[in-house]
């Protein structure tokens, strides 16, 4: 049913599937992904108060809000995917319990 | 159950079964690939919630910008199997399962419990992109602003991490300028 309730419940239930990915992956491209999965969740729960409580507007702050956490998300993935690029240029790993260093 | 609820609960399905085999794959291409039902089932999610606009940009940002630079990344790699990196140990995996499960059973409790007030009734380009448009140039112009530097700083931020170290020039050593006439 398209309720509030179950809007928030799906948006925790993606949130908490992006945390179990960061806790226990070791992969840094799947880990990152992971963030993404996060952050989606969070869009929903924005989107989903933003449809029930409209408070008069027709395009209340939560749709904003999903739009700047996408740009930041863009902009996270990229800087997180160049560090992920550069570094296994560097030292030819992609797990995280390898990466104990920061510099080269 | 009505047409818009069916579609929502598919939806909803289907964003958990993606993000489900996101995290649980082992090769990172799998994930990507499980990526693209997720981003599309949250897409249709937001149609759902009377969110067209951002349903688009949805897809536009993530399903064509984000996924592709995963792709690009994941190509570059080309990680081989031994090069993939280990995964925890299943007691770990399991302890990581059961806490997520507890923080999604904490906050699902605090939700459920708490009483809602009705829902708004909403207008009819609710979400369309002129509506959003006019609230983002008008009211919330600053942040947008501001935004569009925080994605310059990462552009340029990306640029220069992930480019190729050149060979250093060599020292300039301290010649004789007369040598040369």
């Amino acid at each position: 049913m398209l309720t509030l309730h179950n809007c928030l419940l799906l948006s925790t239930l993606l949130f908490a599937t992006g945390v179990f990915g960061v806790v226990a992956r070791r992969n840094v491209l799947i880990i990152l992904m992971s963030v993404e999965l996060m952050l989606n969740g969070v869009n929903i729960a924005f989107v989903a108060i933003a449809r029930f409580y409209p408070g008069g507007s027709n395009a209340p702050a939560g749709h904003i809000f999903v739009l700047l956490t996408m740009a930041v998300a863009a902009a996270e993935a990229a800087v997180g995917l160049a560090i992920v690029l550069s570094y296994f240029r560097n030292r030819k790993t992609a797990d995280t319990d390898e990466m104990r260093v920061m510099r080269w | 159950m009505n047409l818009r609820d069916f579609f929502f609960v598919f939806f909803s399905f289907l964003a958990v079964f993606g993000g489900f085999l996101t995290v649980t794959r082992r090769s990172p291409v799998y994930s990507a690939l499980s990526l693209v039902i997720f981003f599309g089932a949250i897409s249709g999610v937001m149609m759902i919630l009377a969110a067209p606009f951002l349903a688009m940009m949805q897809m536009m940002v993530y399903a064509g910008a984000i996924l592709v630079l995963f792709l690009f990344v994941i190509m570059l790699l080309a990680l081989k199997e031994e090069e993939l990196g280990g995964e925890r140990p299943w007691p770990i995996q399991l302890l990581a399962g059961l806490g997520c499960a507890m923080l999604f059973g904490m906050i699902a409790h605090a939700i459920l419990k708490t009483p809602l007030k009705p829902a708004a009734p909403i207008g009819q380009d609710f979400g369309s992109a002129e509506a959003v448009g006019h609230s983002m140039f008008a009211e919330y112009v600053l942040p947008f602003e501001i935004v569009s530097v925080l994605i310059l700083a990462a552009t340029i931020g990306a640029v220069v991490l992930a480019k190729k170290h050149l060979p250093q020039p060599a020292p300039v050593t301290e010649e004789p300028e007369e040598a040369h006439h």
